[in-house]
């Protein structure tokens, strides 16, 4: 048996922050570029607002529930049957998510690491470590997190500072981008970039009651939020805007500029490291957290039988898009811009039909 | 067959009813405690069941009828388990004895019948005695299983089969007859064929048949020579005795023996005999006199040889538990120090002691350890090292879980940390646990400096553990996959010093890694100051050499030297060990998919590395999970910061020092030592 153990504050901001921001390191700043011009930095403000109206229901949701998890949840309110519907499908959207984001993972480190690598090889070392972070548990994934942080904040910052060299304010303007209207719409549809903190409904077992969740989803949206538009906003005044929708990872782009003489040049062996650890972190907890809904919805307790299976159909999916182009602008700008859907409106709907029924968890327990 | 090579492994736990002597002159409690209680028992006429034993055995040779007996073995038995309150005897079975006894077991049967019947001849009541005996056995049996949550119940079920007939054997009483025990003392001892035991007849007082019974080498000879005999021999010995058996006599009157005990039963004495006291028996008593005489060889103090520190204590272990003790109770002056010894090891007995802070340490974790050590199971334990493979959380981990110190100053930074302490007769090493990284990476210099000082070097030997581990990885994945990222001069230069190498670059490194851990292994097995010699002088012509034959390049050598000085400055063996382990880990993942690869291995040691549990205890706890911490994990605060104890141990007193321990620091004249709640 798999503990999942309990974690607190520090380890479980870590987790979801950390599983937020990794997508920066990948295309989807490229893709904003496209979309809203300079206006990223702060469109991501308004997701994140966004996103904290989302979570709002998820977390009264589990404050109704106290100790639940969302798919204790499901089974009091929707039944056996239409739990197991629920779960399937929302378990089936985090393994496709999961699947993607290994694939973008792969492909970005293809084009810029390991030219002459196959995927397939890449993304099999990669489920090699997802399958030992499980096997450890979400108490070991969170941990690991909470330890990693550190060095991925020093090299953050890091990169940060480094790249002051590389700024231009000016690329900022024009400030509104591609328009207001524009950039507050997909704000309000990009709130998907922030959508994985929705697994902390997943997760609420392991967390100290619902006041708790209440502290840890706000701030690691707070956190993720802030820390993702000083990013974009970095990435928009070293790359001006024609330019930065043409690249595929502007992070690695920006620490690969860095230059300080012979010696002190191409900062991207730090960031590297940075974005494989942000990445594992990321896939680990939403596989993890897909093996936790189905290990429930078909009444598993040990969940280790279940990761071989689990990682192959992984795989599997991750194998599905054809190439590159077909990842970033189709796989992952769907996600993106339709993923609130599936993470957001759930818990609403739960919400709703608990309040009808006047389903209610025990209060003795809160 | 298969129950006979189970019983072949599976010993009979030494039995708990009785006492043992103390390991040293100086641990006195017990057996003031011991001494008190036979004193105070003496003077109580009714109650006291040892002075009726006494009494009756004396009365024994006057009264051989069959109903005092009777009472006696029923009071015989009443004794026995007031001694077990206070102490517990040490009961070896070699192993020859337990293959006699499963091959045997019928003829072993009829023998110990027979020797039974010759007992009898002199005591009808042995028998009945045996059954008493064999009955407490089973009693303390059930205890123990119950204390132990019957998590070994199995074995205590083939114990207890194996128990009756050995029982029987090492059940023997005492006899009357001087005769007949030296006949026994010779059975059991295996004399003459067995020439290191010395049984010394002589006469008391001219008088009397007595011998003493000791083992060569294990015994202070001038207690013997001194002491005992001179004094026994004394043809004025015996003035003043009136009666049959002189023994409370001698030992009241005549022999000037700081401590010596009476025992009646082979069961308790043999132990006694191996461990090094001496035995006086004396013809005409059925209990003989137990000597503290204890004086073998052992190493004295010195410095520590694997923990050598500039600033701080400079002594270490010896492989002498007594005086590792004494080294530790010598810093931490406290009544609150409790040491419990245990028996850890069932044909060697090797004892261990366990130490801990009565007021400080969480009782669980006491009671967690006891329990590990208490159902071991196993012949033979060599010392410490051995102890923390057994008692280790994950034995499939490549980092210690436990930690190992030769330095008795760290032991009580430890104790005093709530922390519980092991000491194992046989290795110059105490272990302590429950640990965490932080404690294989701190030294005592570290709180023996100021703290600038402190942080100083561990920061050092953190650059040097992260070299030691990651380097070599790095070094190859750039190497191997990322030659663009390598800053163009410095690829140049590589380039140039690699063009004559014929190997291809991992092969060259593995080489020369490989090459570097045999002159380090080479230079600790050769003897004294020439093993220092071979692994400078080997480093040097072994490198020089290689890079004139061309078959390395100089700027590996440089990384294989700065790996290696890296793990020079992990402080603790252990983890010195599983970082040198771990970069070869690095090194493969680094040949197969450069960074990516060192990021997954990392990644994966990493995980191991924080499920990884110390008796409960996170791996790394105090960063992940967090705890509160006294700033000191790897920059180290003022000392008078440090008020709390870890955290992560749950201590029964979580202050160490009080709200102002510098006393002096305050706007009042004279100081105000403010709230005093710690120790």
């Amino acid at each position: 048996m798999i503990r999942e153990g309990n974690f607190g504050y520090h380890e479980a901001i870590s987790l979801l922050a950390i599983t937020i921001l990794a997508k920066t390191f990948f295309t989807s700043p490229a893709i904003l570029v496209g979309i809203v011009g300079t206006a990223g930095w702060y469109m991501t403000l308004i997701s994140a607002l966004t996103a904290m109206f989302g979570f709002m229901f998820l977390y009264l949701l589990l404050k109704r529930f106290p100790n639940k998890n969302i798919m204790e949840i499901a089974d009091m309110v929707l039944g056996k049957l239409g739990s197991i519907i629920f779960l399937f499908l929302f378990g089936g959207f985090l393994l496709w998510s999961a699947s993607i984001s290994i694939r973008e993972f792969a492909e970005v480190l293809k084009v810029y690491v390991l030219p002459q690598s196959p995927p397939s090889f890449i993304i099999i070392l990669f489920l090699i470590t997802i399958i030992v972070l499980s096997f450890m548990g979400l108490e070991t994934i969170a941990r690991f997190a909470k330890f990693i942080i550190y060095i991925l904040g020093v090299g953050f910052i890091l990169v940060f500072l480094l790249s002051v060299q590389n700024i231009a304010p000016r690329y900022l303007f024009p400030l509104l981008g591609y328009g207001l209207d524009k950039t507050i719409i997909h704000g309000l549809l990009r709130s998907s970039f922030y959508g994985e903190i929705v697994i902390i409904g997943v997760i609420a077992s392991s967390l100290q009651g619902y006041k708790e969740i209440k502290r840890i989803g706000f701030s690691t949206l707070l956190i993720a939020g802030f820390l993702t538009s000083f990013s974009l906003l970095v990435f928009a005044m070293i790359f001006p805007y024609p330019v930065g929708q043409e690249i595929t990872s502007p992070m690695y782009e920006m620490a690969a500029l860095i230059d300080y003489g012979g010696f002190m040049q191409r900062m991207e062996p730090i960031f590297l490291f940075l974005w494989n650890f942000g990445t594992f972190i990321e896939v680990s907890l939403i596989f993890y957290a897909t093996l936790m809904i189905f290990c429930h919805a078909f009444r598993i307790d040990d969940k280790r039988p279940v990761i071989l299976p689990m990682i192959t159909t992984l795989y599997s999916l991750s194998l599905i898009p054809k190439s590159i182009s077909e990842v970033t602008s189709g796989f992952v700008q769907t996600l993106r811009s339709w993923g609130w859907i599936v993470y957001y409106v759930p818990p609403v709907i739960i919400l709703i039909i608990a309040l009808i029924r006047k389903k209610k968890g025990d209060s003795q327990n809160a | 067959m298969l129950k006979g090579l189970k019983n072949l492994f599976v010993y009979k736990k030494p039995s708990e009813n009785g006492f043992r002597f103390p390991e040293d002159p100086q641990e006195s409690d017990r057996w003031s405690s011991y001494r008190g209680k036979t004193r105070n028992l003496q003077d109580n006429n009714e109650s006291d069941n040892s002075r009726n034993h006494r009494n009756d055995n004396q009365d024994q040779y006057n009264e051989k009828g069959q109903n005092n007996k009777k009472d006696k073995k029923h009071e015989a038995k009443h004794d026995k388990r007031d001694k077990t309150e206070q102490a517990r005897i040490i009961k070896p079975i070699p192993v020859k004895k337990l293959v006699k006894t499963v091959n045997d077991e019928g003829k072993k049967k009829d023998s110990t019948e027979k020797s039974q019947e010759s007992n009898n001849e002199e005591d009808t009541g042995h028998k009945g005695l045996t059954k008493n005996k064999d009955n407490d056995t089973e009693s303390n049996e059930n205890q123990k299983k119950e204390n132990s949550g019957g998590s070994n119940k199995k074995d205590k079920k083939g114990n207890s089969q194996n128990d009756s007939p050995e029982q029987k054997e090492n059940d023997i009483k005492v006899s009357s007859s001087i005769d007949e025990n030296i006949n026994i003392l010779k059975d059991i001892f295996h004399l003459p064929v067995n020439q290191d035991v010395i049984i010394r007849e002589f006469k008391i007082a001219r008088e009397i048949e007595a011998c003493v019974v000791f083992i060569d080498g294990m015994v202070d000879k001038s207690i013997i020579i001194q002491f005992t005999l001179p004094q026994l021999m004394d043809p004025c010995a015996l003035d003043g005795f009136e009666g049959e058996c002189p023994i409370d006599f001698l030992e009241k009157n005549v022999l000037s023996i700081h401590q010596v005990v009476r025992m009646d039963n082979y069961q308790e004495i043999v132990p006694q005999v191996l461990s090094g006291l001496t035995v006086v028996f004396i013809d005409g008593c059925d209990e003989c006199l137990v000597m503290e005489s204890r004086g073998f060889e052992k190493r004295d103090i010195s410095v520590p040889s694997t923990e050598t520190v500039v600033n701080g204590a400079q002594e270490g272990f010896t492989e002498n538990l007594r005086t590792n003790i004494t080294l530790i109770r010598r810093i931490v002056k406290n009544e609150a120090l409790v040491t419990e010894f245990k028996i850890i090891s069932k044909t060697n007995n090797i004892i261990a002691a366990l130490l801990y802070m009565e007021d400080i340490t969480n009782k669980k974790i006491v009671d967690e350890i006891k329990r590990r050590v208490d159902s071991l199971n196993i012949d033979y334990i060599s010392g410490s090292g051995m102890l923390e493979q057994l008692i280790e959380d994950k034995s499939l981990m490549l980092f210690p879980q436990v930690i190992s110190t030769e330095r008795p100053d760290r032991v009580a930074s430890f104790l005093m940390d709530g922390k519980v302490a092991l000491v194992c007769e046989g290795t110059p090493f105490a272990l302590a646990m429950p640990i965490t990284f932080f404690d294989l990476f701190h030294t005592s210099e570290d709180s023996n400096l100021r703290w600038q000082y402190g942080t100083f070097l561990r920061i050092v030997r953190l650059i040097g553990t992260l070299l030691a581990l990651l380097l070599p990885g790095l070094w190859t994945a750039l190497i191997l996959f990322h030659q663009e990222m390598i800053p163009t001069s410095l690829l140049a230069s590589i380039v140039i010093s690699r063009t004559p190498v014929p190997f291809p670059f991992i092969v060259e490194f593995l080489l020369m890694e490989f090459s570097f851990e045999l002159i380090r292994e080479g230079g600790i097995r050769v003897p004294g100051i020439t093993g220092n010699t071979l692994g400078i002088i080997g480093a040097l012509i072994l490198g020089q050499s290689a890079v004139s034959a061309g078959l390395v390049s100089p700027s590996l050598i440089i990384i294989v030297a700065v790996t290696g000085l890296g793990s020079f400055t992990i402080p603790n063996y252990s983890l010195a060990l599983s970082v040198r382990i771990a970069r070869f880990l690095l090194i493969g993942f680094g040949a197969f998919a450069g960074l990516y690869g060192v990021s997954v291995g990392f990644v994966i040691l990493c995980a191991l590395s924080l499920g990884m549990k110390s008796f409960g205890v996170p791996f790394f706890t105090s960063i992940a999970p967090e705890t509160k911490s006294s700033r000191d994990k790897i920059i180290r605060g003022p000392l008078h910061n440090q008020n709390q104890r870890p955290d992560y141990l749950n201590t029964q007193n979580e202050k160490r020092m009080g709200d102002n321990p510098r006393g002096w620091v305050t706007s009042k004249p004279g100081g105000d030592r403010g709230n005093d709640q710690g120790r």
